[in-house]
Order: structure tokens, then C-alpha cells, then sequence
């Protein structure tokens, strides 16, 4: 159990900044008046409505999507470059198969156009 | 650990082929409008085939039982028997849904490759021999899964059902890849044999640990299977589900779910095993008491349909709990049994869904054996077999469970589960009542809109009976899927 001491240290190191910051803060803080100080930040502007009266473009969504996966497949990619000559013919045909399954992926979202903006 | 041999790769080849397929009926239906749904659907019966051919011929001679990729697959008797039951079922569904998805309206590329993808990931599962390749399978299965289910994405129903699904899954995969870790941390292996091996010097030094490590676990895989206490989302995806998808889920699924369960029990926990009986008997009897009672009240006929396989699920348990020979093989028999009895009375049901979701409720049954005789009579049939009445293979599911847990000293389980479906006769035999003695408001014959989905619907109520008179063949089939017991 000893060994789970520093953990418990940890945790109340993490608690105590937490409760230290936050009182610090609102001791500190000017005290703002009512609605202009509620109001998104506009640069300067001011705000002409609620971002929740908005509808977005599912295309970001889909952009997003799509670059979470190649951001992973380059994640992947990283580290196997770095070892390449250890993982040799194995790596080297492990690494192919993955990129495969990925350019087909690619060539479904391109063929449905989801990457077309237009 | 030895290096791998590229041989251990063409054991796989049933598997890698069915992933390819997937990708290309994938890509091959994102080219310009994509092929026609029945194209789609042949080319994925054709690769369902070729992948029975290839699991007969490379997997077969291997079953004495092969452990491969570093211990990470297992090939053998019992991948086999159950890789057979997801086959046979998916390309059911295929069968189930040409017409469906086509008259919904939506593309056909999508739908067979996720059905494709999904099976690829049962097939795994069949054969996962580690806790992680286990449960990279079962999410390759399950987000497949999700998806489907939201596929009519015009309904809400179907919109509510994906999203349901989906956070119950993903918050039941999280429960079990936290058990696994807990394990992991306590063992220091996720391969089952290791495990099993390491777990009673686990147990005398970390307790705790590993108490809580397979409660997760085993609460995960309950999820999966749709046990009580963690069956609420089943009823809710069911009946939102397009239907052919609903029968993949409560066919195939589930049957994946309990593959694994009874692997990871069996052999991964077997020095658990007083432990684990314990929680499995309390949760077959709360499951089988719920799921009918439950069951009993619904007016939707998807919805009573959940909740049977619910109950399905509690008996199910049953023979997971006896941990014998005699149990494991009922299980076999009871799964491949309830797959032909599922898919024909969900078959049934698309028959006589109209627009989309419309007839689903009781009523529209009403006199139903004169507008349809041939659809009564299969209806009939499939009810008598969920209920466990002979001549039909529900029946010798049943005893064979119920007699395995009596043999093993869990009389009072076996007996809830002779109530239990005492009650389902009630609700099986609403639908019975309806067709046969209440008069429809219209007598207009029910026309079969097609033709193939009328073949498969007598297929399965043939091979219902067949197993309810000649059981022999496939209880053998079973008795030779054996895994070795804790």
C-alpha cells in the first residue's frame, strides 16, 4: 500500500491547486456588472445573437472527422518510421496493410463527396 | 513467444478475406450511383459462401485447437460451430433485408459493408484467445452495429435507436476494457491461457484487484448479451432498428456476445469458477423473471420480441452457469436453434411491416390466418419454438439446458426457467390468438410481396421442426465444438 502513498500525494497536491486557484480568483476578480460582461467576446464587436440560434454545416463535422483519422494514421506512421529497420519486411507489409485499409476509406469519403465543398 | 509464420496469417484467410470483401462492396457502391441492392446483395452472399468454403478447408483441419499470433486467435471446434451460426445468419439477413433497405430508400453499398464488417468481427471474436484481440473484435462488431441501426436515418426512431445504442455500448465497452486493465494489473497478461494459469497467485496477493477486474469484465460482457440489470437499452434499439437489422442484432449479436462470454469464463476465468457462477446463476434468474414478465405487458410486437430475447439471453445462462460438458453443448444447440426461430419470426414481421414501421403492433395481426394462411401457420410455428413446445428445436434447446443445470446441482435456476416459460406462453400465444381467433377488419389476402423472403421464412420454420424431431446430428455437431472445462 505504501507505494500508493505519493499517488494520494498527488491527488491532493492536484485538489489543493484546484481549491487555492479558484478562491485566489474570486477574491482577486473585478467585480463585473450585469450583461455586457456575459456577453462571447466579439472582438470588440457587439455580439448580434446566440451561437445557438445558428445552424453549422454538417460539412465541418465531416472535415473534422476526416482529419481526426489521418491525424491518427500519421501518429502511427511516426513511430514505425522511427523503427523501420528493426520491424524490417514484417512492418514494412503490416504498415501497407493499414495504409490499404485507409486509402479505401479515402476513395469511399472522395466517391461520396465529402470532401467536395462546393 | 516465438516468431509468426506467414502460415498463421493464411489460417486467417477466412477472416482477412471477409474484411476485404467488406472494403470492396464499400468502394465498388461509392462509385458514381453504385450498384443495384441486388447486385450488392449477391456479390455479399457469394463472399459469405466463399468465407464457409475457406473456414471448412483452411480452419477445419485445425480443430483440435491451434493457438496462433502469438496466442492472440484460437482456431478450433468451437470457433468453428459458432463461426458457422454467424454465417448462417448473416446471410439470413442479407436474405431479410434486399427488399427492406431498397424500398427505404437508402444506398445498399453502406449497408452490406457494414453487415460484412460486423460478421468479420464475430468471425474474430470466434476465435479471440486474448482480452484485447476479444474486444478490438467486438467493436469492430459493435460500431458496425451502431451504424446499422441508425441506418434509416430519415426516422427518428431509427435516429433515437444508433444513438441509444451507441453511449450504452460505448459505455459498456469502457466497463470491460477497464475490467481488462484491472486484470492485466494484477496478472500481468491478457492472453487466456496465461491468465487462467496466473490467476490463483493473482488472487492470494491482490484480491481485490482481480475480484473487481472480472466483475467488470463480466458486467461488460452482460451488456453485450443483454442480461439483467444491463438490458435497458435492448428494447429501445430493437423496435427504433430498421427490422432486418433487429433480427442481425438479436441473432448475430448476441451470439458473438455469449461466444466470447463463455471463452472468456470458461478458459480465461476458470480458476474464478465458484465466484463466477454465483453472479451468473443471480443474473440468469433475474434475467429469465424480468425479461418474461416484462415481455407480458408490451403491445408492440418488436418490443415483446425484445424482451423474449431477454429472456432468451437468461436461459441461455443457464447452461453457461452449469459449466459442463453437457451444459456447453446445449448452449451450442439452444444458439443455433434460437438463430433459424429468430430470423424467421423477424422475417414474419417484415412481411407484414408495411411502410417502414407500420404493423408492428398486435392487433395488426388479426386474422391473419385467413388473409395469409402460409404466414400464420410459420408464425405459429416460431412462437411454439420460443416458447419450447414440441415438435420444434426450442423444445430440445430447452430441456437439454434446464436438464444440464439440474445435473450440475443448480435445480432451483432450472426451475425458474421452467416458470419463467410458462409466463412466455402467454405473450407468445397473444399472437397466436390474434391470427387465429379475432377476424380482421379487412379480409383482404395479405399478398407475399416476395418471394425469396418466403423461401427463407419456410427454410427457417423446416429447419425449426427438423431440430425439434432429429435433433441427433447437430447435438453431435455440438458435442464436438467442446471447449476444454474449468
Amino acid at each position: 500500500m505504501e507505494s500508493y502513498l505519493p499517488i494520494l500525494v498527488f491527488c491532493v497536491i492536484a485538489a489543493g491547486f484546484l481549491v487555492v486557484s479558484l478562491l485566489a480568483a474570486r477574491l482577486l476578480r473585478h467585480r463585473g456588472s450585469g450583461r455586457t460582461s456575459r456577453e462571447p467576446y466579439e472582438c470588440g464587436n457587439e455580439a448580434e445573437s446566440f451561437a445557438h440560434d445558428h445552424r453549422f454545416s454538417i460539412r465541418y463535422y465531416l472535415i473534422a472527422v476526416l482529419f481526426v483519422i489521418f491525424d491518427v494514421e500519421t501518429i502511427f506512421l511516426f513511430p514505425w518510421a522511427v523503427m523501420f529497420d528493426k520491424l524490417a519486411l514484417f512492418g514494412f507489409i503490416e504498415m501497407v496493410v493499414f495504409l490499404f485499409i485507409l486509402i479505401v476509406g479515402y476513395v469511399y469519403v472522395w466517391n461520396r463527396g465529402a470532401l467536395n465543398w462546393a | 513467444m516465438g516468431a509468426i509464420e506467414p502460415r498463421e496469417f493464411l489460417l486467417l484467410a477466412p477472416e482477412i478475406f471477409l474484411a476485404v470483401a467488406g472494403m470492396v462492396v464499400l468502394a465498388v457502391g461509392s462509385i458514381g450511383r453504385g450498384l443495384a441492392h441486388r447486385t450488392t446483395a449477391l456479390i455479399s452472399l457469394v463472399s459469405l459462401a466463399v468465407v464457409g468454403a475457406l473456414v471448412l478447408t483452411v480452419q477445419g483441419p485445425a480443430v483440435g485447437g491451434e493457438a496462433i499470433l502469438a496466442g492472440m486467435f484460437m482456431i478450433d471446434g468451437y470457433a468453428l460451430f459458432w463461426k458457422g451460426i454467424f454465417l448462417l445468419a448473416t446471410a439470413l439477413t442479407i436474405v431479410l433485408s434486399m427488399r427492406f433497405v431498397e424500398e427505404g430508400g437508402y444506398p445498399a453499398g453502406e449497408f452490406y459493408a457494414l453487415l460484412l464488417f460486423a460478421t468479420t468481427g464475430m468471425l474474430f471474436m470466434a476465435s479471440g484467445f486474448n482480452l484485447l484481440s476479444i474486444w478490438i473484435s467486438l467493436e469492430l462488431m459493435a460500431l458496425s452495429s451502431y451504424i446499422l441501426a441508425g441506418y434509416f436515418k430519415r426516422e427518428r426512431r431509427s435516429n433515437e435507436a444508433a444513438l441509444k445504442y451507441f453511449i450504452l455500448g460505448a459505455l459498456s465497452s469502457g466497463i470491460l476494457l477497464y475490467g481488462i486493465s484491472l486484470l492485466y494489473g494484477a496478472t500481468g497478461t491478457v492472453q487466456l491461457t496465461e491468465l487462467a494459469a496466473r490467476l490463483p497467485a493473482a488472487m492470494a496477493a491482490e484480491g481485490m484487484l482481480v475480484s473487481l477486474g472480472w466483475l467488470l469484465l463480466a458486467i461488460g460482457l452482460f451488456f453485450k448479451v443483454a442480461a439483467v440489470p444491463f438490458h435497458v437499452w435492448t428494447p429501445d434499439v430493437y423496435v427504433g432498428a430498421p427490422t432486418p437489422v433487429t433480427a442481425f442484432l438479436a441473432v448475430g449479436s448476441k451470439a458473438a456476445a455469449f461466444a466470447i462470454l463463455v471463452r472468456i469464463l470458461y478458459q480465461g476465468l476458470a480458476p474464478l469458477l465458484v465466484e463466477w457462477q454465483i453472479v451468473v446463476a443471480a443474473v440468469a434468474v433475474v434475467t429469465m423473471i424480468w425479461g418474461n414478465l416484462a415481455a407480458v405487458t408490451q403491445s408492440n410486437v418488436k418490443r415483446m420480441l425484445a424482451y423474449s430475447s431477454i429472456a432468451h439471453a437468461g436461459y441461455v445462462l443457464i447452461g453457461v452457469l452449469a459449466a459442463t460438458e453437457d451444459g456447453l453443448w446445449a448452449v451450442l444447440f439452444y444458439m443455433l436453434a434460437y438463430s433459424f426461430i429468430t430470423l424467421g419470426t423477424f422475417a414474419t414481421v417484415i412481411l407484414l411491416e408495411r411502410r417502414e414501421y407500420a404493423g408492428e403492433t398486435y392487433a395488426d395481426y388479426a386474422g391473419l390466418a385467413r388473409r395469409s394462411p402460409f404466414l400464420a401457420a410459420m408464425m405459429l410455428i416460431f412462437m411454439l419454438a420460443l416458447t419450447g413446445i414440441p415438435p420444434t428445436g426450442g423444445f430440445f434447446g430447452k430441456v437439454y439446458l434446464f436438464a444440464a443445470a439440474v445435473q450440475s446441482g443448480w435445480t432451483w435456476v432450472a426451475v425458474v426457467g421452467v416458470l419463467m416459460s410458462a409466463v412466455s406462453l402467454y405473450y407468445y400465444m397473444g399472437i397466436v390468438v390474434y391470427m387465429y381467433l379475432r377476424d380482421a377488419e379487412d379480409d383482404t389476402p395479405t399478398p407475399l410481396p416476395s418471394r425469396l423472403l418466403a423461401g427463407a421464412i419456410g427454410l427457417c420454420a423446416v429447419i425449426t421442426v427438423l431440430l425439434g424431431i432429429l435433433p441427433g446430428p447437430i447435438v453431435e455437431l455440438a458435442k464436438a465444438s467442446l471447449l476444454q472445462l474449468p
